[in-house]
Order: C-alpha cells, then sequence, then structure tokens
C-alpha cells in the first residue's frame, strides 16, 4: 500500500476564493450566510443562503460561459487552483494515469431551472441547445479532465451531502493501491435556484432566518438550531503517491491515512448512530489508529435536529469516555450546507486546522442542547492546537455515510 | 438591405467574438474554430432570428456561404408554404368556447387525482418525511427536520 499526500489545494465557497482566504474567514468565525438579494427569492419563505463570493465573468467568456453550469464554473475554478498549488509539471504519462474523482448532489441545477422556467413558465420550446451538456451530473469532472488533458478514468459520485467525501475517498483508494501516482478529487454544487431552493423548503430542511443576525442562522449543535444553510461552492485537492511527491520535491499539505465508507440503506433521510459510528470505525481501522489518536473532528453539523443529536451519540459510541475531550466543530455554521461539495471543502478546512494549529469553532452556540455534549469549539477558534491525527464526516440523505482521515505532515 | 449572409454573420459576432473581416462566405468553419456544437448553437440562434426551424439532421457546412444556403433554402420553403394555423397560439389562448371541452379533458385527471386513464386512485400514504407533527411551538417547529439528516 503506498501512502497518499495531499499535495495541492483549490477552493471557491462561501467565505473565500481560495483555500487561505476560506480559512482565516472561518478561524475568524465570520459567518457567509446572508439574505439572497435577486428578485426571485420573494417566493421564498427564507431567503438565507451561503453564496460564493465567486464571479464567473472573471474567469470564462464567450461559448465556453455559456457551456457551462455554474457547478462546472465553480469546479474548474477550484481545480485549477489545486493542480497549480501542487506544482504539477504533466507529462504524457501522468495525463495519461491521472483521473478526475468528482462529487455533486444537484449537477447542473441552475440550468435544469433555467430550462424548466422557459418549457413550463414562459410556454416557450426554445430549450437552450447546451442544456443536456450543462446540466448533466458529470460535466464539472469531464470539464476538469478535458481544461487539463487528463485521460486517467474521470467519475461522478452522486450519493447527496457525502457526494465528494466519496470521491475524495474513492481516489484515495486508487492512489493507495498503486493504481496511479495522481489524482484530483473533490466536488462541487450550485444550488441557490428557486426550484432547488424552493425543493428543500418543502423538506421542511431549512433554517429560520435568525430575526436578530441572518447571519447566525444556523446553530449546529445549539437547543435552538433550526435546520440547514444552503451553500455554493466547490473543492478539489491533489492526491499523490507519497514517494512521487517526494521525488519531485512538491509541498505536501497533510496525509489522507483513512476513509470509512458505509451505508444505513434504511431510511432516505433518518440518521442512524449506527451508520455514522460504523464510518467513523472504518475510516480509524484504515488509518490503523486507535480513537484517541484523534485530536479533532470536523463534524458533518448540518444544524438540523435529527443530525447533530445523532452525530453526537455516533461519536460518544466511537470515542467513549474520551468523546467529551475531543474537540468537534461545525463549520457549517459559516459557510453552510455545500451539499455534493461539503466533504472536499471540509476536508480543505480539516488539513488547514491540522497544518495551523486552529481550530475553527462552531458559532451560532449560545444555547447548549442536553442532547448535544460535546465540546464543540462554540463560538471562537482555537488556536496553538497540537493536533496530529483528525477525521471529517459526511452524512448524506440516501444513507450514505462517509469519513475521511488525515495526519499532520 | 440586409442580406441572409449579413445577418449570420451579425449573429456569429455577437455570440463568438470573431471580427466580421474574417467572415466570408468562403471562409472555412475549422478556420474559425466553429466545432459541431457551436454549430448547433448558431443553427439554434438562426432559427431565433429566421423564424425558421432547420431540419433535425443539420448539413455537414464546410463555408459560412454552406450555411447562408441552407437558410436562404428554408426562409423560401417557409415563404413558400401556406400560412400555418396559429398552433402555439390557440394552445397559449385562454380557454375559448372550441378550445375549452380539451383543456378541461386534460385538466381533469389532475384535479380529480385520476391516473389518467380515467380510474381515481387512493391518496398515496405520506411518507415519514411529510408526516413531521404539525407545528405547535417554537420548540417543535425548532425540530420541524427532526428526521433529517
Amino acid at each position: 500500500m503506498k501512502r497518499v499526500a495531499v499535495t495541492g489545494l483549490g477552493l471557491v465557497a462561501p467565505g473565500g476564493n481560495d483555500p487561505k482566504e476560506f480559512f482565516a474567514s472561518l478561524a475568524a468565525g465570520r459567518s457567509s450566510i446572508g439574505v439572497l438579494e435577486e428578485d426571485w427569492t420573494e417566493r421564498l419563505a427564507t431567503r438565507i443562503a451561503a453564496r460564493a463570493p465567486f464571479d464567473a465573468s472573471a474567469h470564462f467568456r464567450g461559448q465556453q460561459l455559456r457551456m457551462l453550469d455554474r457547478v462546472s464554473q465553480l469546479a474548474l475554478v477550484a481545480a485549477k487552483q489545486a493542480i497549480a498549488s501542487a506544482g504539477i509539471e504533466w507529462t504524457d504519462e501522468t495525463r495519461a494515469s491521472t483521473g478526475v474523482f468528482f462529487g455533486t448532489g444537484m449537477g447542473g441545477s441552475t440550468t435544469t431551472d433555467e430550462g424548466y422556467a422557459t418549457l413550463y413558465r414562459d410556454g416557450s420550446d426554445r430549450i437552450k441547445p447546451f442544456t443536456v451538456l450543462t446540466a448533466m451530473n458529470n460535466a464539472a469532472g469531464a470539464w476538469i479532465g478535458i481544461e487539463h488533458g487528463l485521460t486517467g478514468p474521470n467519475l461522478t459520485y452522486s450519493t447527496a451531502c457525502s457526494s465528494s467525501a466519496v470521491a475524495v475517498g474513492e481516489a484515495w483508494l486508487r492512489v493507495r493501491s498503486g493504481s496511479a501516482p495522481l489524482a484530483l478529487a473533490g466536488g462541487a454544487e450550485a444550488p441557490l435556484t428557486l426550484g432547488t431552493l424552493k425543493a428543500w423548503e418543502a423538506l421542511k430542511t431549512l433554517a429560520t432566518e435568525d430575526p436578530l443576525d441572518p447571519a447566525a442562522s444556523c446553530k449546529p449543535f445549539a437547543r435552538d438550531r433550526s435546520g440547514l444553510v444552503l451553500g455554493e461552492g466547490a473543492a478539489v485537492v491533489v492526491l499523490e503517491d507519497w514517494q512521487h511527491a517526494r521525488r519531485r520535491g512538491a509541498e505536501i499539505f497533510g496525509e489522507l491515512v483513512g476513509y470509512g465508507l458505509v451505508t444505513d440503506s434504511a431510511h432516505i433521510t433518518r440518521p442512524s448512530i449506527d451508520g455514522q459510528a460504523r464510518a467513523l470505525d472504518l475510516a480509524l481501522e484504515s488509518a490503523r489508529v486507535a480513537p484517541d489518536d484523534v485530536g479533532y473532528i470536523n463534524a458533518h453539523g448540518t444544524g438540523t435536529a435529527a443530525n447533530d443529536a445523532v452525530e453526537t451519540a455516533a461519536i460518544k459510541r466511537v470515542f467513549g469516555a474520551r468523546a467529551k475531550k475531543v474537540p468537534v466543530s461545525s463549520t457549517k455554521s459559516m459557510h453552510g450546507h455545500l451539499l455534493g461539495a461539503a466533504g472536499a471543502a471540509e476536508l480543505v478546512v480539516t488539513l488547514l486546522a491540522l497544518r495551523t494549529g486552529t481550530l475553527p469553532p462552531t458559532m451560532n452556540l449560545r444555547e447548549p442542547d442536553p442532547e448535544c455534549d460535546l465540546d464543540y469549539v462554540p463560538n471562537a477558534a482555537r488556536e496553538g492546537q497540537d493536533v496530529d491525527l483528525a477525521l471529517t464526516s459526511s452524512f448524506a440523505f440516501g444513507g450514505t455515510n462517509a469519513v475521511l482521515a488525515c495526519r499532520r505532515v | 438591405m440586409t442580406t441572409t449572409f449579413d445577418a449570420i454573420r451579425a449573429l456569429i459576432k455577437r455570440d463568438f467574438e470573431l471580427p466580421p473581416e474574417r467572415l466570408q462566405r468562403d471562409t472555412l468553419l475549422e478556420e474559425i474554430e466553429l466545432d459541431s456544437l457551436a454549430i448547433t448553437e448558431l443553427v439554434f440562434a438562426i432559427e431565433d432570428e429566421f423564424k425558421i426551424t432547420a431540419e433535425n439532421t443539420i448539413p455537414p457546412f464546410k463555408t459560412l456561404g454552406d450555411i447562408a444556403d441552407y437558410v436562404a433554402r428554408l426562409v423560401a420553403e417557409r415563404d413558400a408554404k401556406p400560412s400555418p394555423a396559429p398552433k402555439r397560439a390557440a394552445a397559449k389562448a385562454k380557454p375559448t368556447s372550441a378550445t375549452k371541452p380539451r383543456a378541461a379533458k386534460h385538466a381533469a385527471p389532475r384535479a380529480a387525482g385520476t391516473n389518467g386513464a380515467g380510474v381515481t386512485k387512493p391518496a398515496p400514504a405520506r411518507t415519514s418525511v411529510s408526516s413531521t407533527p404539525p407545528r405547535k411551538s417554537k420548540r417543535s417547529s425548532a425540530r420541524s427536520n427532526a428526521r433529517v439528516r
């Protein structure tokens, strides 16, 4: 088995147009959740969401812009950053073996929404000619492959909120097995459209707007939590065979050491203590570490009533008496739920937490919930922490539970 | 008077940001890097501009002149036909005595909860996701997503 280094990081998400800016924003406890102001949002019961500070026209133009849904635009920019930070000088050989492992829950949902609006709202048959190509779920991954000429496997994983954690995990398995020295892995989501937001609203999962401070509407692990806040973004990492990375003198941002993946197969939405605990256990087992080695958990922590209580119980089951001593934080309190991009974005957060020794906080945790009684790093980052090993969890509709384990280098 | 070719040239300039001087009748599409997808997009714009409908299979154009000739032919064919019945306009129009029965027939299955074959189906059982108890208090409101990850 090969050791797997993370040699490239790329991200566009609420709070930052690159990993450093994003992490600095989280470490400062700054929320990027706000009130959507577009005219169409008047039809929403709650207008809060987390937008990425991203201007597509700064990166794309003309026909390329028309060919890319927002989800692919975000993905391409994050991938470009990741490759640049890895400092890869491609050869025909590395291009041929490098795969793209990408996650998205809803694919080109802006395109889908616009297509339906044209067809049903406007009564027009003039659906844009690239609708299929921009809406399809594998478009983002495919465009990354095309832009960088990567001709290894190009796979898109769609397991809702764990899509990109699964994508990274599956890429990790490939690099670890020695089948490829390099892989690009990550995910993207751009769900802030009327159709998608309305659908989430109908599911009664979205947070109620905080009357005093909309930016504080997502309250993971708090007694007054009322749901999740949707966000958009993309994150991509470069995974690389450790020796390959060392030989070329690459900077190593961290080591990906474990991956736990299980499925509840019990209920389409309801989380399971057993399922989450099994994923945590498997991540530790594959990393060949004990629960005592873990110094930080970046939680799934959506801010829904069910998840946060179940996740707390699962952590207690795995960590036993030590559970309350492990810092656990949900950065979703600041960047919202990036759905298919969440796992990869939170992996970036976790790697940077290990690297900087700063554990980002769970914001808006003012009212403790008796069911959620761990150390959630409430309301302020914790600096100067000497943490070697961390986990990041992603638990999805459909029951796919994925946990990644990473180590400081 | 604007010719067919001039109008197509204007569309290409607008959508593909190509300078007009590079757009001549004998310009090869590959010279200006208009691939099959670009042609698909251009034909879509042409359909709107000329109020025509291209055939299902777009011919293998080689030059911009080929496109102009094709469009001119479709325009001529369109103009040669007797005015079609205003099908789309009728469908969009508010129900009249002529359209009402048809609209009612189509609306009926949905309104009556039938399966379209005229058989009334019982209301589907609510799933557990939607069977969340009604909100009663602030607390129950906060817990409305009690079964959601």
